[in-house]
């Protein structure tokens, strides 16, 4: 009996012990079932100095001429947050020295926000703030970009962003939240925009091999996943120009519609969210995709863009009985119920390029 | 004795594994909050409640929402300045004592605390004031596919009561103070067989960061304009069906937000008159055809005399 109450004060805790882990756990698992790319957004303006930036406003971090290889002179801050080193002297070797030149003013940045960070090597970048293109850039050949936004007041903004790869196939939107401060630049760095990605068959004999390809930062690690019942995760490194291939070897899944995405990651810290979903069958035959750059969900007006022309077509037929014409465009572009409700809007927000 | 030890252990088990469930499927849903600033307000005081959304680690691009709230409360305004909602498909809608509305994320939010709406309330009797959101809520993930989404809420509960002295009651306009004009935008002129029997439309959006837009208002002129007066502008909404279908004219679209800050964007006509097309270019050809003919006529006059 003693015993037993013994067992039974034992049983109870460990399951004390355990049930915090599994609520502590919960949230973990949801976190790797989702991976989630990550952006750094740091305010220059704000007086405190944060990488990557060398000071912020009267801010100088401990820098001084002397610490920027000067002899003499006041060190200032630029408007965007890098040392401003033209009041700063060097004692010339022999002879006097001239009279001091006038102090450098600190200019105060304007409300604005700069977003850089990796995309594919001479791409195209596309900048949305609040679902409106407000910018565009070209990656460097290392894929590396920059962009500013000026003209903006403070407050909370979503800006997304988007590239095209070298064959025009778009990447998916990644998004995120900034709060920007009204008087401050706001950067927003290692922003990794995700790989794009095709398959070279819509459908695959069983036993063949597939082709998964796209575009991404150049020797990035890619992981391309294949979903079934079970998912399949394959590596391989993309070229000096981003480019990846990854042969699937189809006898791994079953006949059916399977689907494939990918990922890329450079070191074990700049990891991008993952790429649009493809899909392919895994059938009795070999059938050549044809590459489609562009999706033709959402895009009601087919202009090769879903914005706020596709969206304003959705809205006027919103709770409405859809002509004929328009329930052809309704089948094909949307979720084809023949009608416009809210999952049709979250199709067109889905695939929203601005 | 022993018979019944185990199986009530097993019984706990089950509770904390029951419990274990529920906290990680709400850890894994969305969640719709409703916030207010204090618990205690007076009768007549403006009771700004915000709407946020909480998306865990969904992501989440579309959003309906219903709201309810009782009968000792009175809807004065909202707002939607910075909200997250970058475009209404029906912008909040009051019936009775139920604000409806809906719209999108392009691209999706994922984060905590992504303001939805403000809500201003005055009460009108002293009580429990009390808001809830209703069970027909949805939200959607930014999967392609329009899922729904997992989603939590309660109800918003706080006392109203009487003040001791009267109180002054503040001006029906949105108490945020904001001085700067809508976020600049470029209206945008289209044509599509699906809608308006494929004539020219204008589409249009922008957003307020203080006090939220409070409404847009429309004028065409074949004449660029420096002022515009109020009586021109008609307010209207995207899609604006074009009056003149020539695309001939300037476009003028004023944004206001609730504070009364305006920002007008301007498009040039694609098909601009040509000088011959506009009578006043006429007009100034031929009174400087008689001006150079008048002096042409007195100086052949007075070559006359001499």
């Amino acid at each position: 009996m003693m015993e037993n109450h013994i067992f039974i004060n034992f049983l109870w805790i460990v399951a004390l012990i355990i049930t915090p882990l599994f609520l502590f756990l919960g949230p973990t698992y949801a976190v790797g079932a989702s991976i989630t790319a990550t952006v750094k957004i740091t305010v220059c303006g704000d007086s405190v100095v944060e990488t990557p930036e060398q000071c912020d406003g009267s801010s100088l971090n401990g820098a001084s001429c002397a610490t920027q290889d000067f002899t003499s002179g006041t060190l200032s801050c630029n408007s965007n947050c890098t040392f401003n080193t033209s009041a700063c002297t060097s004692a010339p070797s022999g002879g006097g020295g001239g009279g001091g030149g006038g102090g450098g003013g600190y200019i105060a940045p304007v409300t604005g926000v700069t977003l850089s960070g990796r995309a594919y090597p001479k791409s195209t970048i596309t900048v949305l703030k609040d679902a409106q293109i407000v910018a565009t850039t070209v990656a460097d050949a290392s894929a590396n970009f920059s962009v500013s936004v000026t003209g903006i007041s403070g407050g909370n903004y979503i800006f997304s962003v988007y590239s095209e790869d070298s064959k025009g196939i778009r990447s998916s939107l990644l998004t995120f939240p900034v709060s920007v401060t009204s008087g401050a630049t706001t950067n927003i760095g290692d922003i990794f925009i995700a790989p794009t990605i095709a398959v070279d068959k819509s459908e695959v004999k069983r036993g063949d091999n597939i082709a998964v390809f796209g575009q991404s930062a150049p020797q990035a690690d890619i992981v391309v996943s294949v979903n079934s019942e079970e998912e399949f995760f394959g590596k391989t490194i993309s070229d000096k120009d981003g480019i990846y291939l990854y042969n699937f070897d189809s006898s791994f899944v079953e006949y059916g519609t399977h689907y494939t995405k990918a990922k890329a990651a450079i070191g074990n810290q700049d990891v991008s969210s993952f790429s649009n979903l493809v899909s392919f069958k895994v059938g009795t035959k070999n059938v050549l995709a044809q590459l489609q750059t562009v999706s033709k969900k959402g895009d009601l007006n087919a202009d090769g863009r879903v914005n706020l022309v596709d969206f304003s077509i959705a809205a006027y037929w919103y709770k409405r009985p859809i002509s004929a014409e328009f329930a052809t465009k309704e089948k094909e572009r949307l979720n084809g119920d023949g009608k416009v409700d809210l999952v049709d809007f979250s199709i067109v927000a889905f695939y929203w390029t601005g | 004795m022993k018979k019944f030890q185990i199986p009530y252990f097993i019984f706990h088990i089950l509770v904390l594994f029951a419990l274990i469930l529920f906290f990680t499927q709400q850890a894994l849903a969305a969640e719709l909050d409703l916030f207010a600033s204090k618990q205690e307000f007076f009768q007549g005081e403006s009771i700004p409640i915000k709407v946020f959304l909480n998306t865990d680690n969904e992501s989440i691009n579309t959003i309906e929402v219903k709201i309810s709230y009782s009968k000792n409360l009175m809807l004065k305004n909202w707002s939607d300045g910075n909200s997250i909602i970058s475009f209404w498909v029906e912008k909040p809608n009051v019936e009775g004592e139920i604000i409806s509305f809906s719209g999108i994320i392009p691209g999706g939010y994922q984060g905590k605390e992504g303001l939805i709406l403000t809500l201003d309330f005055e009460a009108d009797n002293e009580g429990k004031g009390l808001i809830t959101i209703l069970n027909s809520a949805r939200l959607f993930l930014n999967d392609s596919l329009g899922t729904k989404a997992e989603l939590i809420f309660k109800d918003l509960e706080f006392n109203i009561s009487r003040p001791s002295e009267p109180f002054k009651i503040p001006d029906s306009k949105f108490q945020i103070p904001d001085t700067e004009p809508p976020e600049s935008f470029k209206p945008e002129i289209t044509a599509d067989p699906a809608i308006f029997d494929g004539k020219w439309f204008l589409v249009f959006a922008t957003q307020d960061k203080g006090s939220g837009i409070d409404g847009y208002a429309i004028h065409e002129s074949p004449r660029i304009k420096t002022r515009i007066s109020t009586n021109e502008l008609m307010e209207d909404e995207s899609p604006y069906l074009l009056k003149d279908q020539n695309l001939r004219s300037y476009i003028y679209v004023k944004a206001v937000d609730k504070a009364g800050n305006e920002r007008i964007a301007m498009l040039e006509p694609r098909y601009p008159f040509k000088w011959y097309e506009r009578w006043e270019n006429w007009f100034i050809i031929l009174i400087g055809f008689f001006i150079i003919c008048a002096f042409v006529r007195l100086r052949l006059k007075s070559k006359i005399k001499k």
